[in-house]
């Protein structure tokens, strides 16, 4: 049973959608009793760094999601946001994040390495750079592209957390992988059958 | 590594209705929203931009439900638009499973909503629309709200500024002059704003092919595209046909890739078949069998058998055959008529319709009628429950083959109202209304065109007969079960009273050729020739390219009355020695398979209940004797119907099963030995 924690900040639809399509046993989580009981965790995020903690804190879910994750080794998918909030802080907001990554999230330059002027937020498909050993990539093929939307990326203290990456003006992460920690910078229940391999691979840990 | 740019089908919404307008003007119907996303899903687009009109125009809220079943099953993004005026409703929206709102009236209106929204939701799930008009006497353009209705007095470049200061993450921009005429983007007006603007631009409004959308890009500066005519209507007529280039037209439109377009090649007709001969016959517990084919008093509801033990159906291919010559002579045959159709039709701009549903048979008889020289119209009824394959199909054959669409979109809320009184009815003709609705749209697109000859794809040897009481289809009867069924009048299903047809047949001498009786047709090899040739797809079953049909095909008639109608086909097959009768008995044995997201979608779609939906599929069994119908018209026009015969105006096959009483007792099923059909098993990805 995948929980997937709504916060108020998420497409929680889409994933739920998902997840049902592929016959993948999921419903929402909002309080703290029903956390406690996900034996998978899946944390949504469209919005703003700042207004995704305060949700977060107002529900009391700050520490029983780290309860979840770093006491319990609960699996935890951070998508977009989601994937950001696991981090110490962030430049698109003053309130510091989860921590629980050695990672903080920037803004995407506006300007690549080479001069050309690259729009913001980063909106569309594009394909990605997955480690072999990845678990949430395995089985992955060659043609394979995911649907990203975001202005903030996540920089790792240690390039190793990044299990995938990708390319918009500067080389970003794509995805994370420290298990029990997991998380997407695209979106996967966005992403037609490319997206529907992460969630199994996410589902089959 | 960064890919190339959106695509977007900006689809509009009107009433739960899929539209098209022109210029913001004249809402033109196209079809069921659902289905559409459901075909753009399956061809992975990139993107779909949901708009409706209706909601913007009256400034009435968001109709949530719909949207909500309109996402369920796509797993693509999605930005909607329309009549958003807060964030409560926002929020609403995005837990539909919506990425983006699209705001229009709203963000000028309301300028602290965007901020608002894009604070509390980020700025990339925030669009702002500019929906701009060239000024008619200076230079420039104006922003307008309401959906084209309200000036705003302003450049769109000051606008979008205005939007992108207020935090929207994207601005779709259209120009209201070219929407829906294909006549490509007004490039002046992306420059002037994408120039101005540091967020993407989805360029909107003038779409008519793949280097419109490169020219928006490289040249208009745009981020992305959008497309609403383009990809729901097909060919110089604007047939309502739902399509979007592939990967490959898209890589080679904006320069990634080149390749060559491949030139289809027509092959001429097979050769001679060769003959069945008969096998053994079987009397085992008071059941019997054909000796030729695999029709029997288990498997079928009225059947006969002559002395040597052949049945009624084998009795009538032998005449079928006997009275239809093939081969050279048939191909001469063939020949003759067509160049009696073009002396005919000189001056007209078509010789023949041809009915086209994405099968191979109908797309068969688009070659065919080339190789005949001749000019088809192809005509499509659009029952709003196309595949994928279905339109990728009919699109593909149209294309190569050059060849003009007239295509005739039912309201969708209206058939789904039909389709639910049919299945009401307890009869097993659910799925009739398709099949005379098909054949009134051939004789409208031929009444319409001045054309007199249509061209259908019927093949005795591929298709076998149906047996009597498997399935009946009159105008009376389907207007008579929806009328006691239905919720709704019936109001744009092309529906076929008496007069109607024998005003076609007779007034307007319409003439119904089957040009594959001619022909030592071969499916497979057909099939192996159209992918060939035209990039063509089988779509694993005959019948299966329609949804409601693949339903009907493989979950309907199985289950609830025991018909496996793949015996048709087997059974011609066997009778013509295409097949071996032992390999066909072999596989008809095997359960039916269904796919239960699809018995799934049927249902949801339908608005039935788990609970209702059982309760439909038990109803006590009943057939069309227990309904009004005009089979005894029919049995009393007996005569007339033999000549009408006789001048090719109406099938043998329908003088043999209207004009002739029925003579079995009510059909209430068959026990097959497969017993109940099973799901089938997702592939593993």
């Amino acid at each position: 049973m995948i929980a997937v924690v709504d916060y108020g900040m998420g497409n929680v639809g889409s994933i739920l959608n998902m997840c049902r399509h592929l016959g993948i046993p999921c419903r929402t989580v909002a309080t703290v009793v029903e956390l406690r009981s996900a034996d998978k965790l899946v944390l949504p995020g469209v919005g703003s760094f700042d207004a995704g903690m305060e949700r977060l804190r107002t529900l009391g879910l700050v520490e029983a999601l780290g309860e979840a994750v770093l006491g319990r080794r609960t699996p935890i998918l951070g998508i977009c946001l989601g994937m950001q909030l696991f981090t110490r802080t962030s430049e698109e907001g003053n309130q510091s994040g989860l921590g629980w990554l050695a990672a903080d999230t920037r803004r995407l330059p506006v300007q690549a390495d080479d001069g050309t002027r690259c729009r913001l937020p980063h909106m569309g498909w594009a394909e990605v750079a997955a480690r072999a050993d990845s678990q949430l990539f395995a089985g992955a093929g060659a043609d394979e592209r995911y649907y990203f939307v975001h202005s903030y990326r996540v920089v790792c203290d240690d390039h190793a957390l990044a299990a995938a990456t990708a390319e918009h003006g500067v080389r970003f992460t794509a995805a994370i992988e420290a298990p029990p920690i997991f998380g997407t910078q695209f979106h996967p229940e966005k992403s037609h059958r490319f997206g529907m391999r992460i969630l199994r691979n996410f589902a089959a840990l | 590594m960064t890919m190339r740019p959106r695509v977007i089908p900006a689809l509009l919404l009107a009433d739960g209705a899929l539209v098209k307008t022109v210029r913001f003007a004249d809402p033109a119907y196209v079809g069921d929203p659902s289905n559409a996303i459901r075909i753009f899903n399956d061809k992975e687009v990139d993107e779909l931009a949901l708009l409706d009109i209706q909601a913007s125009r009256r400034g009435t809220p968001p109709d949530t439900t719909l949207i909500e079943r309109l996402c369920g099953e796509c797993f693509m993004p999605v930005a909607y638009g329309g009549g958003i005026t807060s964030v409560a409703q926002m929020r609403d929206i995005f837990r539909c499973g919506v990425e983006k709102v699209i705001l229009n009236t709203a963000a000028v209106e309301s300028p602290t909503l965007v901020r608002e929204a894009s604070e509390r939701f980020g700025s990339q799930a925030v669009v702002g629309a500019i929906d701009a008009r060239r000024r008619p006497s200076a230079d420039g353009w104006e922003a307008f709200l309401r959906n084209g209705t309200r000036g705003t007095g302003l450049e769109p470049a000051a606008l979008a500024e205005q939007l992108c200061a207020a935090g929207v993450g994207e601005i779709l921009l259209t120009a209201i002059d070219r929407e829906g005429t294909m006549a490509g983007f007004d490039l002046d007006l992306m420059r002037s704003v994408t120039t101005r603007v540091g967020v993407p631009v989805i360029a909107h409004g003038g779409a008519g092919d793949v280097d419109d959308l490169r020219r928006a890009v490289t040249e208009g500066g745009a981020s992305a595209c959008a497309a609403g005519s383009m990809v729901v209507y097909f060919g110089r007529r604007r047939g309502v046909l739902i399509n979007f280039p592939s990967p490959a037209e898209l890589d080679r439109a904006f320069g990634t890739v080149a390749t060559s377009h491949p030139v289809p090649s027509i092959q001429p007709a097979e050769a001679p078949a060769a003959v069945a001969c008969a096998s053994h016959a079987e009397d085992a517990t008071g059941r019997r069998e054909c000796v030729r084919c695999l029709y029997g008093t288990h498997n079928v509801p009225v059947i006969s058998f002559d002395e040597r033990g052949v049945c009624n159906y084998c009795q009538t291919l032998d005449q079928l055959e006997r009275e239809y010559p093939r081969g050279d002579e048939g191909w001469r045959i063939l020949e003759r008529l067509a160049e009696r159709i073009r002396r005919e039709m000189r001056g007209k701009p078509y010789d023949i319709a041809v009915g086209v549903s994405g099968g191979c048979d109908s797309s068969y008889m688009l070659v065919l009628a080339k190789q005949l020289g001749l000019r088809p119209l192809a005509v499509h009824f659009d029952n709003t429950w196309n595949s994928k394959i279905a339109v990728e199909n009919i699109q593909c054959m149209l294309r190569k083959l050059d060849i003009d669409l007239y295509t005739y979109v039912v309201d969708n809320d209206e058939y789904d109202d039909i389709y639910r009184a049919m299945l009401a009815s307890g009869t097993p003709d659910v799925e009739s209304p398709t099949d005379l609705g098909l054949a009134s749209v051939l004789n409208m697109a031929c009444e319409k065109h001045g054309i007199r000859y249509i061209f259908e794809g019927h093949s005795y040897r591929t298709e076998g007969i149906c047996p009597l009481g498997w399935l009946y289809m009159d105008g009376r009867y389907i207007a008579q079960v929806h009328r006691r069924f239905g919720r709704q009048p019936m109001r744009t299903f092309p529906n076929m009273p008496l007069h109607r047809f024998l005003w076609w047949t007779i007034g307007r001498r319409l003439m119904k050729i089957r040009p594959l009786y001619h022909l030592d047709y071969r499916k497979e090899e057909t099939k192996a020739m159209l992918a060939r040739d035209f990039g063509w797809q089988w779509y694993g079953g005959h019948h299966l390219e329609n949804r409601f049909t693949a339903f009907f095909h493989t979950y309907f008639w199985p289950r609830r009355w025991g018909i496996d109608g793949r015996l048709l086909g087997h059974c011609a097959l066997v009778w013509s020695g295409q097949m071996e009768r032992a390999t066909a008995l072999a596989e008809i044995e095997r359960p039916p398979a269904y796919d239960p997201a699809l018995i799934e979608h049927v249902r949801q779609r339908l608005g039935y209940t788990p609970a209702e939906w059982e309760g439909v599929m038990t109803l006590p069994k009943r057939t069309y004797l227990d309904y009004p119908s005009y089979k005894r018209i029919f049995e009393w026009l007996r005569p007339v119907f033999w000549a009408l015969y006789r001048a090719q105006r109406v099938p043998k096959s329908f003088y043999l099963k209207y004009c002739h009483p029925y003579k079995g007792k009510p059909f209430t099923g068959h026990q097959p030995v497969w017993g109940q059909p099973v799901p089938k098993i997702e592939p593993p990805c």
